[in-house]
């Protein structure tokens, strides 16, 4: 039962947590938005074409200078935060006008991009939905914290907030004007494939005039996408964020080198991203080229020069400042765990909660660039997750694996939700050829790695790491109902179409996790969540739930 | 103009191009939604295990 301290404490969260709740709040009702309608229905009215005109790009700016408010307003932001005296608790009353509002903005949504309405209703309608919605956010700023408040914000940031705006306006409009750079960028990267390839593919027949590759029967063209300034554009967008984050680090300005280094090293990595593309298809796996690699080998190699980036200027000390360690509680903690004179090897907790996911993303990547239709090498998956179990056995030994009959039950509960969440679709037919030994790397990822890898990193790391971040002393029984929320939603976004019956099972799993504290119940509960859908999926044929 | 302003024309500089590139970098094709969350979340991962070393 929940006591009237224990509600008005749930209500009472810090100040920049409300901020930050907000925030994310509203950026994911965006997105959910965006996802859920396109501006290319908006066919009829003068104001649903402005919408579709200008959608987008005004989304895009909003979103640029929300981020450019919290990266370099973070401190002023905090300030002005810390000399407000009066919280009030957040206004129930006012979240469920947004809730409404939002849901009438959402119902007028379904109108105006339905195709149904007349042009003369079509601005009418369009008019209320933008109003309901802008009004929704309201409601849910003044929820979250009073006018008064937001006022002095605007007034403390006003130069961060000026910035911001003018910084998004100025990157919106140049991403504009980059698009005359794409054509010639586009030649600029032919020639240097032509260059690497003509010595080893007989036969090769290029056409600058096309932009055309081709040789025993497979052609490609380097459209302006490939051109490698998509790459450019993220590798600059990472590296100024980076480095401003990382400034007291860095000795400057020399530490500005690492930006045309990385510009340098993305467009090779372009470069040679196209030509095994072009050799994959000319060796005789064009559905591999123009699949999964097509798709997967530029983020990787983005990954791959950011890392490589990052880490090896943390090596260079002309690059780096000497900096006293933060003594920060947890990483005392972990250098106490290890004995005197071996300090450099405190445990680092966030590798030892995170690793085993992040393999499964890393695996996850490799197999599917490596893939037409199916991926053939999901076993490597399950691999790299055991390989980092293995790796950190030591210090999971340590953790709380006990196992209760409630995760059990928890478990079962989440797999009826799910099942019962999940729209109504005819059994397909198993995908053909497909060996025993991989059904089982699948069964045995499903029940076994993935809700072990997950666990730890979702409710093991993140839920604590957003209450704490020494998040490895935070007894998960008193985590804030907020971190709880958060966890669950990012978990829910990473199961894409099905991100409510996500948050639903994520909520169960960080009850399951909370209430004892053992890592080893969630984890149980997921398991058998996941281990019933793959009997469901083995049994009823419907290959879509996997 | 001191060395500090030069510093933030630059930096400031360096973000719109960054901007721009990430900007329009959204509508290629070949960036689909699943494929482009699973590379940052591992990025920030990585990031986050290389940031907890030190």
């Amino acid at each position: 039962m929940v006591t009237r301290q224990g509600l008005s404490k749930v209500l009472s969260p810090r100040p920049s947590f409300r901020l930050f709740f907000f925030t994310g709040l509203v950026a994911v009702e965006l997105a959910l938005l965006s996802v859920r309608f396109d501006a290319a229905d908006l066919t009829a009215g003068y104001l649903p074409l402005l919408v579709g005109a200008w959608g987008a790009v005004s989304l895009r700016f909003g979103l640029a200078a929300v981020a450019l408010i919290m990266l370099f307003g973070r401190n002023s932001l905090a300030i002005a935060l810390s000399t407000e005296r009066h919280f009030p608790p957040i206004s129930a009353p006012l979240v469920f006008g947004h809730a409404l509002l939002l849901f009438l903005s959402w119902l007028l949504a379904v109108q105006v991009f339905g195709h149904a309405l007349p042009p003369s209703r079509a601005d009418w309608f369009a008019g209320a939905w933008i109003l309901t919605g802008l009004l929704a956010v309201v409601c849910a700023g003044l929820a979250f914290l009073p006018a008064a408040v937001w006022l002095h914000l605007f007034s403390a940031c006003r130069d961060v907030l000026v910035f911001a705006l003018a910084a998004a306006l100025a990157g919106t409009v140049a991403g504009g004007f980059a698009r005359n750079l794409w054509r010639p960028a586009s030649t600029v990267t032919f020639s240097a494939v032509s260059a690497l390839l003509k010595p080893w593919i007989a036969g090769l027949a290029i056409d600058p005039s096309h932009l055309t590759l081709a040789a025993r029967g497979f052609d490609i063209q380097i459209a302006d996408e490939c051109s490698g300034l998509e790459g450019i554009g993220l590798v600059l967008a990472f590296g100024s964020a980076w480095l401003w984050f990382s400034r007291r680090e860095y000795r400057f300005p020399r530490a500005l080198l690492l930006l045309p280094a990385g510009v340098v090293a993305i467009w090779l990595m372009n470069v040679a991203r196209i030509a095994v593309l072009f050799v994959l298809g000319y060796a005789g796996a064009p559905g591999i080229a123009m699949g999964g690699f097509h798709s997967q080998a530029g983020w990787i190699g983005f990954i791959l020069v950011a890392i490589v980036c990052v880490a090896g200027s943390s090596r260079v000390s002309w690059l780096r400042r000497e900096t006293p360690g933060l003594a920060l509680p947890g990483k005392e903690k972990a250098i106490a765990e290890v004995p005197p004179g071996n300090a450099a090897r405190a445990t680092n907790f966030t590798a030892v909660y995170l690793a085993p996911f992040l393999a499964i993303l890393a695996a996850s990547m490799l197999s599917r660039a490596a893939s037409a239709n199916f991926e053939w090498f999901y076993p490597l998956r399950p691999i790299a997750a055991l390989a980092a179990l293995i790796y950190y056995r030591k210090q999971y030994r340590r953790m709380d694996w006990r196992v209760s009959w409630f995760g059990a039950a928890a478990g079962v509960a989440v797999f009826g939700l799910w099942i019962a969440l999940e729209p109504p679709a005819a059994p397909g037919a198993a995908p053909s050829g497909v060996p025993l030994a991989w059904i089982a790397a699948r069964v045995f990822a499903a029940a076994i790695t993935v809700p072990i890898a997950e666990e730890l990193a979702f409710r093991g790391f993140l839920l604590r790491r957003l209450s704490k971040e020494a998040f490895e002393i935070i007894d998960p029984r008193s985590a804030g109902w907020i971190a709880v929320v958060l966890s669950s939603l990012v978990f829910g976004g990473f199961h894409g179409d099905r991100w409510l019956a996500g948050s639903l099972a994520g909520l169960a799993y960080a009850a399951v996790y909370c209430r004892r504290g053992s890592i080893g119940d969630a984890a149980l509960a997921h398991a058998v969540t996941n281990a019933l859908v793959a009997v469901y999926v083995l049994t009823t044929g419907n290959w879509q739930l996997w | 103009m001191n060395k500090n302003g030069v510093m933030k024309i630059a930096g400031v500089g360096l973000l719109f191009l960054g901007l721009a590139g990430a900007a329009f970098a959204i509508e290629s094709p070949e960036i689909d939604v699943s494929s482009g969350m699973s590379a940052l979340t591992l990025l920030s991962g990585i990031l986050l295990v290389i940031k907890s070393r030190r």
